[in-house]
């Protein structure tokens, strides 16, 4: 062995040289698991890069802080893909006008319904205040609810994570909830799967259905922008 | 790509100095997203590069959550504390949601196709 140690592999480890390719590497084999298990929706790409990304910087030891810096590139590209969902509220305009009331009206009250759900069951078993605030925008897509946390005094990544959450949790649900209350209609499935469950949600909803995903991805679009003006008014009222 | 990328990011700047500028609790990009949309409504959306390259963005949206979900790694402590409390709120809290939003939905509609008479 040297004495003098002749590579610093901890710089290397936390740059964007390493960080970059290796949240690619754990994006497409997670991409790779959801197809070859038959789009098994615990196996969401989003979920399996996570833990594969989180698996290697343990191992590697590289501080996540470190990470994050090396891989700052791919989390600024969230926020443009935000201005880009504009892409499909434009293509869907048509149907909010063929539905303009209920949507708008189931959307009012389905806001704060989840909101008020999330936080008063983590109220009630004790959880703290910053638990509470990062919960709330829980149902919103993770690039709007981020925001939404960071803005109230919540933790951004712990809002990730329980974004993420929700959405598998809608995504299951669904199907045998619609058979439970026997609902048929695409537009009522869609419209809540989006609102509860964004993103993850459309993603199977478009699975189910089109127009089912196509009010999915409407409501998702349409649940973040009420939730991300209202919430932190609703938060500065409370304080 | 390139110019429909850059056209994207300025509605992100744009957001952003709004943001600042008036000092809203909104986040910047939710700001340019409503500035992008207005633009695509008043253009028509006629700019299939500009289409493509957004959508293209969106098709990759999961890899885009990666570095901010591993961030959840920073926060075992809390985890650990109050889990309980979050698996309910996640789980429980979702499923009510979930079934009040079906019901509202359901319930204006069908209100909406039967005539008022109906007892």
């Amino acid at each position: 062995m040297n004495e003098t140690t002749p590579f610093d592999y901890t710089e290397l480890l936390a740059s964007p040289l390493f960080c970059i390719p290796l949240t690619l590497v754990a994006y497409l084999i997670g991409t790779r698991l959801y197809s070859l298990s038959g789009k098994n929706t615990f196996l969401q790409p989003v979920v399996s890069g996570i833990l594969l990304v989180m698996v290697a910087i343990t191992l590697l030891d590289i501080p996540y802080d470190h990470y994050f810096r090396g891989a700052e590139i791919i989390h600024f590209l969230l926020s443009t893909a935000t201005v880009a969902l504009a892409i499909p509220l434009y293509h869907n305009i048509k149907y909010i006008r063929e539905n303009v009331r209920p949507l708008l009206i189931t959307l009012f009250m389905s806001g704060i319904v989840a909101c008020f759900t999330a936080v008063a069951i983590a109220w009630l078993l004790g959880a703290s205040q910053e638990i509470m605030l990062s919960l709330a925008p829980k149902s919103i897509t993770t690039p709007f609810a981020m925001g939404v946390a960071e803005s109230i005094g919540g933790y951004p990544p712990l809002t990730a994570g329980f974004v993420i959450f929700t959405g598998i949790v809608v995504a299951v649900s669904a199907t045998p909830i619609f058979k439970w209350l026997n609902i048929n209609d695409p537009i009522i499935q869609g419209s809540a799967m989006g609102m509860v469950g964004h993103g993850i949600a459309t993603a199977r909803a478009l699975e189910l259905n089109s127009k089912t995903g196509a009010f999915s991805a409407l409501s998702m679009g349409l649940m973040g922008v009420y939730t991300s003006i209202c919430l932190p008014y609703a938060v500065r009222l409370f304080n | 790509m390139l110019p429909s990328l850059t056209v994207i990011i300025g509605f992100q700047l744009a957001g952003a100095f709004v943001q600042q500028f008036l000092s809203l609790p909104i986040p910047g990009a939710v700001i340019g997203m409503i500035l992008f949309f207005i633009y695509l409504c008043i253009t028509g959306g006629k700019n299939d590069n500009l289409m493509a390259t957004g959508s293209q963005l969106l098709s990759h949206l999961p890899l885009l959550f990666i570095p901010a979900g591993v961030g959840i790694l920073a926060y075992t402590s809390e985890l650990k504390e109050h889990g309980i409390a979050i698996l309910a709120s996640l789980i429980i809290g979702s499923l009510i949601a979930f079934i009040i939003t079906l019901f509202i939905f359901k319930k204006l509609t069908s209100n909406a196709n039967q005539p008022d008479s109906k007892p």
